[in-house]
């Protein structure tokens, strides 16, 4: 069934305004940095939101899909909140109705565990590493991976096939290292020799398309911090008096903002009408998701006009500001980012080279 | 020709595209060679064309004479018109923005005068609005009426009126009331025919190859049946004229997606010393980029379709779509000059040049969309103050 037909604005709003709710009372943004930390909060935020319905996102035949998924993402880029929902998008796409791994998969939407998504080679930044197999083991190194505490699986992209690897994480023959860097809590990077797997092969198609959920997400969750250190910063404009009045009244930044809504306005409408026309189970919403991926790249602009007008108070690290800044950068680096959107808008328009 | 998909937006209009596209291929007979033909040239034949067609009203009520259509439909129907590239300026002001305005504030009598003419596509206006010391800051205007009896006497200066020296009438804004305050209390809108002793037409070439006119009002004497709106209620129908402009921010993007269809449709076809330019890197990052602003303008004019038909576009709203747009049509054409090289900036008739001129046409033109209409320092302002809050 068409799940846009199931599903109407005043029930996307409410489930929004739940899940903000939500976090707003489990996982404030301005204490972000101290709950990633906090192997306690993460679980019971996580299964929480699970239970409020994040947990059977993308399960086939729900009513609720790629559109639902793109809101909690942008809720949780505006509470710096690093949840793998993306990565539970994913999971529940490809092993529902594989009844070997049932079990697990109530677990996951549960809450009990968490998976992480890697692409592998399919990732789209070269350094992003690639599996490969052996009977029932896989063996490779894989870069950038989001892992939590309670991450105990992961789901990788393996070129032979395509199929996709579940992996214990916690086995002989799995090293887990931190990359710390933008992203917070860190990536890491995992090395994998001959570690036990249970590999479910996928169409041919299906591995591209995981990967373009997986990175649709990103802008997602991009933009949701973005649109979140906009906000902190109009209101720092209502109430900053320099030269005797409010910042705000100055024309030079008016401007800036104005820009910055406009630049969040496009990146909002095209992320989610890309997701609507998957939903609609449309072939179209992979070019309309490469041009919202695409069109995020003016999210950096809003991140750096933000900085810019907030001048030394959002430069401090207490501030809630600079960690905005640095999820909207790194997630619009990941799998290749902006211009591998760009690319595949050419190879669309212009075919392959 | 690959171009970005289209938008369902429903039976209707899909049904309606389809009919214009049949409409065209029988009315619409463009010239293959020489200068491309441009979407604000005066046609009257075809205006009376589309007139006979019922489709100058097309976004009017039904009880005035027009079809009623939705604003998907009326998008649909401004997209096929951009894509085949047709001359719209004997009619767009009538069917934008006099037409809805005259059907909101004209008297019984305006109704029956000029609604029918308009729908047949036999009446066309310019606009009186700019001055020399009033662009931006419209309310500052100072081209003066003075009653005298029945009449109204008028002198004055108007400044880059498009149309001015093609148009059956004028849609002028003159200050009735000098005392008036705020300045914008005291202005009337006019309908005024362009052969009334006392205006002096002055054609002047703009910078995208056609005239704009200086118009000067000497003691015209117009009937007091000539304002529209009632006395010192101008600023009102010039806000009601602007709104109503809504549909023709569908028509920009669809413009500058012409341009760009073309543009892709060359580089696929072309190779420069055996190398075809679809294999390079820098000309595919940049169409890539271009093709990202373009969905991005499709997904803000489809919002503001949206608004427009629950009839909650606010002016910030338009406003983002406006500056988008009209900045999205510079950068195309100045990536356009990029990739395709000298050529690309040959007139339209010249033996060597790209895709008939139309580039050039397209960036001097973008400058008149950035500045017209309000310019876009302007928009922003009313997106920062209007939309987000900000103080004034």
């Amino acid at each position: 069934m068409n799940a846009i037909e199931k599903i109407s604005e005043q029930d996307r709003d409410l489930f929004r305004q739940s899940m903000r709710g939500f976090l707003a009372d489990n996982w404030p943004a301005e204490k972000a940095l101290v709950l990633s930390g906090d192997d306690v909060a993460i679980r019971k935020t996580w299964s929480g939101l699970c239970g409020l319905g994040a947990g059977s996102l993308g399960v086939l035949d729900d009513a609720v899909g790629l559109y639902e998924a793109l809101m909690l993402m942008e809720e949780f880029g505006r509470a710096a909140a690093p949840f793998p929902l993306i990565d539970l998008l994913i999971a529940n796409t490809v092993l529902s109705g594989h009844a070997p791994v049932e079990p697990l998969l109530g677990s996951l939407q549960a809450g009990a565990v968490m998976p992480a998504f890697a692409a592998g080679a399919y990732d789209g930044d070269p350094n992003a590493g690639a599996l490969a197999c052996n009977g029932e083991t896989v063996s490779g190194n894989l870069a950038f991976v989001e892992l939590l505490p309670d991450t105990k699986y992961l789901l990788a992209l393996v070129e032979d096939g395509p199929r996709l690897a579940l992996i214990e994480l916690v086995q002989a023959g799995v090293q887990i290292a931190a990359t710390p860097g933008f992203a917070f809590p860190a990536y890491t990077r995992i090395m994998l020799d001959s570690a036990k797997a249970q590999l479910i092969s996928l169409p041919a198609q299906a591995a591209q398309d995981l990967n373009l959920i997986f990175r649709i997400g990103m802008a997602a969750r991009a933009m949701g911090a973005a649109s979140r250190a906009f906000e902190l910063v109009l209101g720092y404009l209502q109430v900053r008096q320099q030269f005797g009045q409010p910042l705000g009244r100055f024309q030079a930044l008016q401007h800036k903002l104005a820009n910055s809504k406009i630049a969040l306005d496009g990146a909002r409408l095209t992320l989610f009408n890309a997701a609507n026309f998957y939903d609609q189970k449309s072939d179209d919403w992979r070019v309309f998701a490469s041009a919202a991926i695409a069109a995020s790249a003016s999210l950096r602009q809003v991140a750096l006009e933000t900085q810019h007008t907030f001048g030394a108070i959002g430069y401090s690290e207490e501030h809630e500001a600079p960690r905005h800044f640095r999820r909207v950068h790194a997630d619009l680096t990941r799998s290749g980012g902006v211009r591998r959107a760009r690319e595949e808008l050419a190879t669309y328009l212009l075919g392959s080279i | 020709m690959t171009l970005l998909p289209g938008y369902d937006l429903g039976p209707e209009a899909a049904a309606l595209r389809e009919e214009v596209r049949a409409w065209l291929a029988e009315n619409w007979k463009p010239s293959q060679t020489g200068r491309a033909t441009f979407y604000l040239e005066v046609d009257r034949a075809f205006t009376r064309r589309l007139g006979a067609k019922g489709w100058i009203g097309i976004g009017w009520p039904k009880e005035a004479g027009g079809q009623g259509r939705s604003a998907a439909e009326q998008l649909v129907f401004a997209e096929e018109m951009s894509r085949a590239n047709v001359p719209i300026g004997g009619h767009i002001a009538v069917r934008d923005i006099v037409g809805p305005t005259m059907i909101a504030f004209g008297t019984e009598e305006q109704k029956k005068e000029f609604l029918p003419a308009f729908l047949k596509g036999e009446r066309s206006f310019c606009f009186g609005y700019s001055e020399p010391e009033a662009g931006s800051d419209l309310a500052s205007l100072k081209t003066k009426a003075v009653r005298d009896g029945d009449d109204w006497v008028i002198n004055g200066q108007k400044l880059w009126t498009t149309w001015g020296d093609k148009a059956d009438y004028v849609f002028l804004a003159a200050r009735t009331d000098p005392d008036a305050k705020p300045k914008h209390a005291g202005i009337s809108i006019f309908l005024i025919p362009t052969n009334t002793p006392g205006i002096d037409v002055r054609p002047s070439m703009a910078m995208y190859g056609h005239v704009f006119c200086s118009v000067f009002y000497d003691n015209v004497r117009v009937p007091s049946s000539a304002i529209l709106g009632g006395v010192n209620n101008g600023w009102k129908v010039i806000n009601h004229a602007l709104a109503s402009e809504r549909i023709s921010m569908g028509a920009a993007v669809a413009q500058v997606q012409n341009i760009f269809d073309q543009l892709t449709d060359y580089i696929r076809a072309t190779s420069v010393g055996g190398k075809k330019l679809s294999s390079d890197g820098t000309i595919r990052e940049r169409v890539g980029i271009l093709a990202a602003d373009i969905e991005v303008a499709r997904q803000l004019a489809m919002r503001s379709v949206t608004l427009a038909d629950s009839g909650a576009m606010s002016l910030s709203d338009a406003a983002i779509c406006k500056v988008f747009t009209s900045e999205l049509a510079e950068r195309l054409a100045e990536t356009a000059f990029d990739i395709l090289g000298s050529n690309a900036t040959l007139d339209g008739d010249s033996p060597d040049v790209i895709l008939r001129g139309q580039i050039t046409q397209q960036l001097t033109h973008a400058i008149n969309q950035v500045i017209g209409g309000g310019t876009n320092e302007i928009q922003r302002t009313a997106i920062a103050q209007r939309g987000l809050g900000l103080p004034r």
